[in-house]
């Protein structure tokens, strides 16, 4: 740049520049339109991803505010053992907590039970139990026994007024509770859908009485040993960063995956403003030539290109950032309710648009340009004067460089595939492969296209003049079909890889499914989150096994478990004699871990615990028990589990027995007796009455098929985030193949007026626009078959296995490709229509006489 | 009367220039015989390239009319138009014109294969134009790798292929130097002569005029008849 100043030519240059663009408007339009697009969906991810992470640490701040560690037990801390530490550490401030889900009016909440006068030292909700005004309210509401302060942001969003009655749905039943006051806090974000209450009402309400989560404590650094040594065996200390560490991990996957599917997006986008400026450039090389001839050097000519690149990419990408602004709206709610889905209760009420995400979005935006100029760049500048003048050797040029390049791109392959197989975790690597690959495969396709071209020309060209036009046209303007038909490849090729890996994703958990849910009819009390483990009581198993047509019954307990691998869900299940049918061992001899698991104390864990902690048969883990505190386990087997991507642990009833003094169980798992379906309807009815009789509530009881088909929806809805991303992709391929397109055609209008001159109908000639754009649609889509295939090879086997520890197997539906060679075809026939339309209308004399 | 190739009656064309429209062409009637060469002489922007778009119906007729082969282009749709001009006219434009990314053969084959001639046939075709304008050698080169002499021979060819009874040259040897020039008129003119065609040429090149059976000037008063000769042509314009 500088250089350009120095010689005074660039003001020359740039009007240059401007008038061409002025000239070109349509061009100009749709690539800063690709590049808003790309820029669009990356920032809109960025976005999302900061405001689930803010709002995620914006909560743990406030709740877990100044703690700096957690007592914690196997389940649940006696209220008992919180009086005795209180009395033994009375210097060391501490907060009891219970923590639990309830609904209210469709939405979940969490419901935290606190010990008023322990919060006073932790000061962390701050305006709690004030009125509208901001003014504290009376005792009087406070000290109602249904009495609870909710967060701000409900009271508004749900119009309720302090003094007023609400009904919420528990754990134990409907339940009336008073909104006593609200909870703010500096931030009124920060305690998003929090109901706060005395924790022993939360006790009632949750059904866990005399039971607390876990105490909060503050202790400086050098009494953690003491402290430590002071505890009973049934009681663990954990660092408070650690809980949070591992709720954030669990989102992790989540969050990289979204971030890669917006960087494929970029990717997309860089080959269509490479596909944009080598149009530019292309278009101008006669008046390059003629610049050079009047003294304007090599470099100069690539500075001007580059910084054209520069100011249109500049200004596209900061208006992507504030489409990606408008995106992140509705891809938030899309994410947050896959958290809420998944992981856990999360609000995000505000939208983190920081200066770094704009910076991010810009540069990235920017760079992404540049890098895909350059070569548009290096290419004006390296053309001759005389020869940059003729057409032909324009073409030649281009065919002498792509065999070069698709050597260059099989090599990048090589690299990629190297990469992928190489036998390492990092989520980074495989993308790093992902991307050599695409780019190897992108360098290789102006060869292939020009081959398949000249196949096509000597196999069809011959059934019609506009037929071999056509092809040949493809051929013979190689430079630029090329171009445009890889964008597009590179495009297609994405959302079939992509599509692929969910379409095999969702056929290995419905497969999971099928055998993880064995039983006919699932057994649990009502609760406001699948996974907030409600209990049952343990004598409901005999009640249920007495009922006439039901064959077996086996049990299930979930636990959160303290672990040597962090906190894990577990699975305390009591098996009937077909359970082990509904695992899939992945590791491990099938019936001797099973048999290991059952009778020798051994545990099995799930593939994604597996993976990411390096676990396999044979090793051990030690977990937190109620009775000895941390206790040594072999692994007997891993198993396939799609339910987790944080990693599941099953411990057999016996072996849970042993060392907890707990006898609830959750669910309850029933298989019938064989029978016709209305008879066992009637099994089931009796069951209900039965069990609702006994436990002295109504329960839930659910078939196998319904929990299946629900999974199945949770799923869905977890990749509509993906499928969104993947239509945005598409719009930017379209976006490209139509510029490249227009661009191409209109640049031949004068031979199409030649055509028209020598005797060419407007039929005709839109025949052959509209026959080149197919042929051009058909060549991506076949090209993008290949590496869509092998991206959702590498999705599948790699990205996947390393973001989520889960593995499947590729299961390429025909329809999957069909569809992507539609897709193309579509998109390329679409994108020629206009070019076709606007050719035939033009007025051949007047096209002859623009020279 | 002879039936004549083409024939323009009373033929006006506006253009519209901003709120204003004027006139180019303003009651031209000229009537071609066949294998008769008529040379169009006239000022620049007199409207000699409009007469002979709408000669080749390649411009609607907005009033008159022309009569191509006894059929009426003013009454007559862009395909009708098109079709007609594919069977019966060749067009040589000034600025050559070849597709740039179609060989020097397939220029030439272009209007055959338009016209759905069988491949066999238009090769031969092609290969005796391309021998006919001294370019057989050249056949599978790229058009911009001639000179524009060479290139102007082409389109020749090119316009002579289908065997069309009309050709018409707007300023063939405008971007060619005096000798080029001179050689491609007279190849035109032979080739033409040999086709027994019609031939409407518009040249400022003076001795080009000697081949011409008869030379009109045009200009905003109209079509008026000059003489062959050098001297008198020298006068009309
Ligand atoms: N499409 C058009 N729109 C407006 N004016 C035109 C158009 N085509 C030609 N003209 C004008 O009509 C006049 C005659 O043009 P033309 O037939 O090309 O003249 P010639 O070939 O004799 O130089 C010129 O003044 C030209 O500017
Ligand atoms: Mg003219």
């Amino acid at each position: 740049m500088i250089h350009l100043m120095v010689t005074g030519a660039a003001p020359l240059l740039a009007r240059s520049s401007i008038r061409f663009y002025r000239r070109h408007p349509a061009q100009l339009m749709l690539s800063v339109l690709g590049i808003i697009l790309g820029v669009g969906i990356v920032t809109a991810v960025l976005i999302t991803n900061s405001s689930a992470t803010a709002a995620f640490s914006l909560s743990t701040e406030a709740l877990y505010g100044r703690s700096s560690h957690h007592l914690v037990a196997a389940d649940g801390i006696e209220d008992a053992s919180y009086a005795e530490l209180r009395l033994a550490w009375p210097e060391v401030p501490m907060a009891p907590i219970i923590e639990g889900y309830v609904a209210y009016d469709n939405s979940v909440l969490t419901l935290i039970g606190v010990d008023p006068f322990a919060e006073a030292v932790f000061a962390r909700f701050g305006n709690a139990g004030v009125d509208d005004e901001g003014l504290p309210v009376t005792t009087e509401l406070l000290s109602d026994p249904r009495g609870v302060l909710i967060a701000t942001a409900v009271a508004d969003r749900q119009e309720l007024e302090i003094g007023t009655t609400l009904k919420v749905q528990t754990p134990t039943g409907m339940i009336e509770v008073l909104h006593a006051g609200r909870l703010d806090a500096s931030n009124p974000a920060a305690v998003d859908g929090v109901l706060l209450t005395d924790i022993s009402r939360a006790q009632t309400w949750l059904g866990r009485s005399g039971r607390l989560d876990r105490i909060e404590v503050v202790l400086e650094d050098r009494d953690v040993d003491r402290f430590v040594a002071s505890l009973p065996p049934t009681l663990k200390l954990e660092a408070a960063e650690n809980r949070r560490a591992t709720m954030q991990a669990m989102t992790r996957g989540f969050q990289i995956n979204l971030t890669a599917m917006s960087l494929l997006a970029l990717v997309v986008g860089g080959f269509l403003i490479h596909n944009t400026m080598s149009f530019a450039v292309l278009q101008r090389r006669e008046l390059f030539a003629s610049l050079r001839i009047s003294g304007v050097t090599a470099r100069q000519i690539m500075y001007t290109v580059l910084a054209e690149a520069a100011v249109v990419s500049l200004v596209a990408a900061a208006l992507g950032v504030l489409l990606g602004r408008i995106i992140s709206e509705g891809l938030i709610a899309l994410t947050t309710r896959t958290i809420n889905d998944l992981y856990f209760v999360l609000h995000v009420q505000d939208v983190q648009m920081s200066l770094a995400t704009i910076l991010l979005g810009i540069t990235l935006g920017v760079s992404t340009s540049l890098i895909a100029a350059l070569a548009s760049a290096l290419d004006a500048a390296a053309t001759s004067p005389l020869a940059a003048r003729q057409r032909s050797s324009t073409e030649e040029r281009t065919r002498r460089l792509i065999a070069p390049l698709a050597a260059v791109g099989l090599v990048l392959i090589f690299a990629g595939g190297v990469l992928a197989l190489l036998p390492s975790l990092s989520l980074l690597v495989g993308f790093a492969a992902l991307m050599l690959l695409i780019l190897g495969y992108g360098l290789t396709l102006p060869w292939l296209i020009h081959r398949l071209a000249r196949a096509a020309v000597s196999l069809w060209g011959h059934i019609g003049v506009l037929a071999g036009l056509a092809l040949g046209g493809i051929e013979r303007d190689i430079s630029r079909t090329s171009v445009a038909i890889a964008a597009l490849a590179v495009a297609v090729s994405a959302t079939l890889g992509v599509d692929v890996m969910t379409g095999s994703f969702r056929s290995s958990v419905d497969e999971w499914l099928g055998t993880t849910l064995a039983s006919d009819v699932y057994v649990s009390a009502p609760s406001v989150r699948a996974s907030d483990g409600a209990l049952l009581e343990p004598a409901l198993m005999e009640v249920a096994a007495a009922t006439p047509g039901v064959h077996k019954v086996s049990s299930g307990r979930a636990l959160d478990l303290s672990t040597s691998a962090g906190r894990l869900d577990t699975l305390i299940l009591e098996p009937h004699d077909t359970s082990a049918e509904s695992f899939e061992f992945v590791s491990g001899d099938p019936d001797s871990a099973w048999q290991q698991w059952r009778d020798e104390g051994a545990v099995l864990i799930s593939e994604p615990l597996a993976t990411k902690h390096g676990l396999d048969v044979g090793s051990r883990m030690s977990l937190f028990t109620a009775s000895v505190g941390d206790q040594e386990f072999s692994v007997a087997g891993v198993f396939r589990d799609y339910g987790s991507s944080h990693g599941k642990l099953m411990l057999s009833r016996a072996v849970f027995d042993t060392y907890w003094d707990d006898e609830r169980i959750n669910t309850l798992g029933i298989l019938l007796d064989n029978a016709p379906q209305n008879e066992q309807a009637a099994v089931i009815e009796t069951l209900r009455q039965r069990l609702a009789q006994a436990a002295g509530r109504a329960l839930e009881i659910r078939s196998g098929r319904s929990i299946h088909e629900q999974s199945l929806a949770i799923f869905d809805r977890t990749f509509e985030v993906t499928g969104v991303l993947r239509w945005l992709t598409v719009g930017v391929a379209f976006i490209g193949i139509f510029s490249a397109l227009l661009a191409l055609h209109l640049e031949r209008a004068k031979e199409f007026a030649v055509l028209r001159a020598s005797g060419a109908t407007r039929a005709q000639t839109a025949t052959l626009v509209v026959l080149q754009s197919s042929f051009m649609g058909l060549l991506a889509g076949l090209l993008a078959l290949p590496l869509g295939y092998i991206m959702s090879l590498l999705l599948i086997h790699v990205i996947n296995v390393r973001s989520f520890g889960w593995r499947m197997h590729a299961d390429v539906a025909p329809q999957a490709l069909l569809a992507a060679l539609a897709l193309a075809l579509l998109a390329a026939l679409l994108a020629g229509l206009w070019p076709a339309i606007r050719l035939s209308r033009g007025g051949i004399a007047q096209q002859l006489r623009d020279d | 009367m002879i039936e004549a190739v083409i024939a323009t009656s009373d033929l006006c064309h506006d253009y519209a220039h901003g709120q204003q429209s004027y006139r180019v062409l303003n009651n031209i009637n000229l009537s071609v015989a066949r294998g008769e060469t008529i040379v169009l002489l006239g000022a620049s922007g007199s409207g000699k390239s409009t007469l002979l778009n709408l000669m080749a119906g390649m411009e609607p007729i907005q009033r008159g009319d022309i009569q191509l082969f006894g059929q009426s282009l003013a009454r007559m749709d862009d395909r009708h138009r098109t079709l007609l001009r594919r069977e019966s006219i060749g067009f040589v434009h000034q600025a050559f014109n070849l597709i740039p990314t179609l060989s020097v053969a397939d220029n030439v084959s272009l209007p055959l294969a338009l016209a759905g001639i069988p491949r066999l046939q238009s090769d031969h075709r092609r290969q005796e134009l391309l021998e006919a304008v001294g370019l057989a050698g050249r056949g599978s080169d790229w058009p911009d790798r001639l000179s524009g002499g060479e290139q102007q021979r082409v389109a020749i060819a090119r316009a002579l292929a289908a065997k069309p009874p009309l050709i018409l040259a707007d300023e063939p040897t405008g971007n060619l130097d005096a000798d080029n020039g001179q050689r491609v008129m007279h190849l035109l003119a032979r080739l033409v002569a040999e086709n027994s065609s019609s031939l409407v040429v518009v040249t400022h090149s003076l001795d080009v005029a000697s081949i011409a059976d008869r030379s009109f000037a045009l200009s905003a008063a109209g079509l008026r008849a000059v003489d062959t000769t050098a001297a008198g042509a020298a006068g009309a314009w």
